[in-house]
């Protein structure tokens, strides 16, 4: 089959490799239709994510037909239509039974790895290195599901590709960034980042309830998205004016109730605070580039809430610590628990309260996922989110 | 039971030379050389397979070596002391009774599903013999007892005299707080080959077992809480690899792969 494969820090290639098989009595084989490229992709591709090996199948958001599926596996069947969650979770541990997927303490074959470099180890994830379990991904012709008993979600077939996909990251892990806000009627929530993640955390929080959303960034055709589709109600780009200023005018000096970082550890900024991350993390001494998360801190209102929905791999430096405890702030985080969001947000799709696709600029053929890559990551062309057509 | 040893109770206890006293009940499974050797080569070949990445090169240093180079550091402050035998200790909740852990445990020809170096463990009259891959293909064999057998509680066994590694160790099967299932404690002593030379190489390398234990104790959770030994598509080969499907063919669902490369 053909399949996207990480070569190296900005080289990934298309190759042809063997087909999947079932390993284990809970695998599907799934035959993908559509594939979009992750912002955390990004990280990848950078090769800020450690544990890549040359010629690793990338890809965690997919959906397609079922082909196969393992003896274990008896709620599916060949030609369903689903869509995969991201994080592989067992349904089994104490993890999965409290509903917190991305910590599911079975599916990381190297947990012991994982556990050296962050204390214990999450769930694995398809296509996102070794340390997270060295399973191939799915921007490929086929792609072989474990757990696939509790993970794929069957999906109606009035529904189109482009509607649900993002049901298999991206939609649920904005909406966790705004549910983390507890958000309260008449609230300000601001976003950091108007990427896909960015988009749709800010078009959640209006879901839920904010009165205000706020969306921070520097691509004026991205914020021009989050104020015309993603729900913002003001944004703000970082190059012309100073956020925490602008903030405070938005919200009366009070500053957002809730912060949600959608950038994660490539964030860009200005002045001698960003020089220094980029050179600490030239230098490999800090991984982690956290602009976006220091300024959410900054900017929230005493009390408030910071979620990071962001992705961070390893340690920061100058982390504002004394901005959360004197003024009382909460930190949130986390991979999101992308199983127990997919049925309610794929019910708000069908009853039309959101339609998640408006975020999709591209859409290529699998063959061209080094130009899809590309785009994203040059911001080029408009780009916002690409989708590819693997059949 | 107090499942928590100090630090002091250790060395003593390491200390002893094998075999143990009449009536102790510190008795053991065998943890070769063997393995030390062959998890310490995967690391390696890992490593030197990665250095062209900058990534990868950042998850040895970061992820691989310097939270070895930690434990090692502490196993072996730990070890000092010790006379030549080397203790490794992991403890892992999982989601079932202790009485069904204590099972599946019990009957001890399960322990090759889930410990990675081990091939076979027959049971006959009351012994058991057990078989070993070595390092370059040789296979260890050595047989062993039970020694303590307290149901759903706690269970230990050593190797009958002549083992080429005289070994000992047990398991206390403890109810997690919580309704957590099973807090399983895992604690095994081995003597070294090699005189004092293989003695010291092994306690330089005295964290490697403790993290191929740990592994050994996650296939044993995820057979014992989803039913099998989870693959990916790294994991079913021996030694470092790509994460794309495998040209091989693996037939059928067994756990005869589930020797995680690491």
């Amino acid at each position: 089959m053909k399949a996207t494969c990480w070569m190296g820090k900005r080289d990934v290639r298309v190759e042809t490799v063997a087909d999947p098989q079932i390993l284990n009595a809970r695998d599907a084989i799934v035959r993908v239709t559509s594939t979009a490229i992750c912002g955390s992709d990004l990280h990848l591709y950078n090769g800020f994510i450690p544990s890549m090996e040359c010629g690793d199948v990338l890809g965690h958001e997919f959906m397609g037909e079922v082909m196969e599926v393992g003896p274990g596996v008896t709620n599916l069947r060949a030609g369903d239509r689903v869509v995969v969650p991201f994080p592989i979770a067992c349904g089994n541990c104490a993890a999965c039974l409290r509903g917190t997927t991305s910590l599911c303490e079975n599916s990381n074959p190297n947990a012991v790895l994982a556990e050296k470099l962050w204390g214990h180890s999450p769930c694995g994830i398809y296509g996102y290195s070794h340390l997270l379990g060295g399973f191939a991904g799915g921007q490929a012709e086929y792609v072989r599901v474990p757990f696939a008993d509790i993970g794929p979600l069957k999906v109606p077939a009035h529904l189109s590709d482009e509607q649900v996909l993002f049901l298999s990251d991206i939609f649920p892990t904005g909406y966790m960034g705004a549910e983390m806000c507890d958000i309260e009627p008449g609230e300000v929530v601001a976003v950091w980042g108007a990427g896909p993640v960015g988009q749709l955390a800010a078009a959640s929080a209006k879901l839920l309830g904010a009165e205000r959303v706020i969306v921070i960034d520097r691509f004026p055709y991205r914020l021009q998205m989050a104020l015309t589709k993603g729900g913002a109600t003001d944004v703000i780009n970082y190059e012309q004016v100073d956020v925490y200023e602008a903030l405070q005018e938005l919200t009366g000096g009070r500053g957002p109730d809730s912060c949600i970082d959608a950038v994660g550890l490539e964030s860009h900024g200005h002045g001698a605070m960003y020089a220094m991350d980029r050179t600490k993390q030239a230098l490999m001494l800090e991984p982690d580039r956290p602009l976006a998360l220091r300024q959410a801190i900054r900017c929230c209102a005493n009390g408030g809430v910071v979620a990071i929905s962001g992705v961070y791999g390893g340690l920061i430096d100058n982390f504002p610590i004394g901005a959360v405890v004197n003024r009382s702030l909460t930190l949130r985080s986390g991979q999101c628990h992308a199983h127990r969001y997919m049925k309610p947000l794929l019910a708000r799709i069908e009853r039309g309260e959101i339609d998640p696709s408006f975020i999709i600029t591209h859409q290529l053929p699998l063959s061209e996922a080094a130009k899809g890559y590309e785009l994203f990551h040059k911001k080029l062309d408009g780009c916002e989110k690409v989708v590819l057509k693997a059949a | 039971m107090n499942a928590i040893v100090t630090a002091k109770k250790n060395s003593e206890l390491v200390s002893q030379r094998l075999p143990p006293p009449a009536g102790s009940s510190w008795v053991g499974v065998g943890l070769g050389l063997a393995e030390v050797v062959l998890l310490g080569s995967a690391i390696q070949s890992y490593r030197s397979r990665n250095g062209r990445t900058k990534g990868t090169a950042w998850a040895i240093g970061a992820a691989a070596v310097g939270g070895l180079m930690a434990v090692r550091a502490r196993s072996a402050a730990r070890q000092r002391h010790a006379l030549g035998g080397i203790r490794i200790a992991k403890s892992i909740t999982i989601n079932r009774s202790p009485s069904e852990v204590y099972e599946y445990w019990r009957d001890l020809r399960h322990l090759p599903a889930f410990i990675s170096y081990l091939e076979s463990v027959t049971v006959d009259h009351g012994q058991s013999t057990w078989r070993a891959k070595g390092p370059v293909g040789v296979t260890l064999e050595w047989r062993a007892e039970v020694t303590a057998d307290q149901r759903d509680e706690h269970l230990a066994w050593r190797s009958m005299p002549g083992a080429s590694i005289p070994n000992r160790g047990q398991v206390r099967f403890a109810h997690a707080a919580g309704n957590r299932g099973t807090q399983l404690s895992v604690e095994l002593f081995y003597e070294p080959p090699g005189g004092p030379l293989g003695a010291a190489f092994a306690r330089l390398l005295g964290a490697l077992p403790a993290l191929q234990l740990e592994s050994d104790l996650r296939r044993l959770k995820q057979i014992l809480e989803t039913g099998e030994v989870l693959h990916s598509d790294a994991s079913i080969h021996t030694g470092p690899h790509p994460a794309r499907p495998s040209s091989q063919k693996f037939a059928g669902t067994s756990t005869k792969f589930g020797k995680a490369g690491i």
